[in-house]
């Protein structure tokens, strides 16, 4: 979902507006990123109640520091750092998630691939399941990429990276897709 | 060049950020190699699959918990109308600046506090000190009491 001039606009005016106390457009910018923020968290966290406290606590940051955003036209960039930041601290502090670790080279076999193992199966459960078992690192990434359609420059921004940071390990982070997806299919 | 390489020219291709002159000689590898023509079609449809992953509802009560948070600006501004109300209230009841009251107010508090400890001084009794010296029998002090006569014992 590209982002279009009129949005930034918006996005921007909404913020000016947000830092003299005007609650409606503190309203209308929720409305506009509660459901990619909240879907974000749910797929990053895997945990319905950390995924709302992650989006709780990204718009507290909104309502306390919208003074200190210094880009107000990449308010989208900024709330999806804080909301990753939030939801990486609660992955932290569970711990749940056994990664699917991403050893070797080896990749799909040619005509075999995983779409192919999944088309008579239940694709969205298995998929879900695939990219909930992913490294936090590499969740992450997909879901800026493949779900926000995020660039890499912003992606970077969001998690603190460098864009050749962000290419090998959305590469990696397919690959280890992949794998699981064929392990879960098999 | 690898297949490993070759497969995260692929990736990037798939996001639209493969130069131009490296996609020519990519795609002359996947026209050759299965592994890197299996990860292209994979990738392609991962993605396909991905953006077709339903949207998860957001809860209610997350809505009540965010709509209700105040703004900064906000509580800030309400503290500003309260701050001109109350000094609104003041000037049309009383026609004393507030300065003035305020200095009033600290010499009252002082004069009580030093008229308290005047008080307590003279009704506290005199404290008894013990005094050591060195190669000396102990002596007990008396403090002088308010008649002026005083206590040594040896």
């Amino acid at each position: 979902m590209e982002m279009h001039t009129d949005d930034l606009d918006t996005d921007a005016r909404l913020v000016e507006r947000i830092r003299v106390g005007d609650a409606g457009a503190f309203a209308d910018l929720y409305r506009r990123y509660k459901g990619p923020l909240y879907a974000f968290c749910l797929r990053f966290t895997a945990e319905r109640g950390d995924a709302e406290d992650a989006v709780h606590e990204t718009f507290l940051r909104l309502s306390i520091s919208a003074r200190e955003i210094r880009a107000p036209e990449a308010v989208r960039t900024w709330l999806f750092r804080v909301a990753r930041n939030e939801s990486l601290l609660k992955l932290r502090a569970r711990k749940r998630v056994e990664p699917l670790t991403d050893s070797g080279d080896e990749g799909p076999q040619d005509g075999e691939t995983p779409l192919t193992l999944l088309e008579a199966r239940d694709g969205v459960g298995v998929v879900e399941r695939a990219l909930r078992c992913l490294k936090s690192e590499y969740r992450e990434l997909l879901l800026l990429r493949e779900f926000e359609d995020l660039s890499y420059a912003q992606i970077a921004e969001i998690t603190s990276s460098t864009e050749g940071a962000v290419k090998a390990g959305i590469f990696k982070a397919r690959r280890a897709l992949g794998k699981a997806l064929r392990l879960f299919a098999d | 060049m690898s297949c490993t390489q070759h497969q995260e020219q692929i990736s990037a291709f798939v996001d639209g950020h493969l130069p131009d002159e490296e996609a020519s000689s990519l795609f002359s590898h996947i026209g050759s190699c299965a592994v890197c023509r299996s990860f292209f079609r994979a990738s392609i449809g991962m993605r396909a699959m991905l953006v077709k992953l339903p949207v998860p509802p957001v809860p209610g009560t997350l809505d009540t918990r965010v709509l209700r948070i105040p703004l900064e600006g906000r509580r800030k501004s309400l503290y500003r109308a309260a701050r001109t109300a109350l000094a609104s209230a003041w000037r049309l009841r009383f026609r004393i600046p507030a300065p003035a009251v305020a200095a009033g107010v600290v010499l009252c508090i002082l004069s009580a506090v030093l008229s308290v400890w005047l008080l307590l001084d003279s009704l506290h009794p005199a404290k008894q000190e013990v005094v050591y010296i060195f190669n000396m029998p102990q002596v007990e002090v008396y403090g002088t009491n308010r008649a002026g006569t005083e206590n040594i014992m040896e």
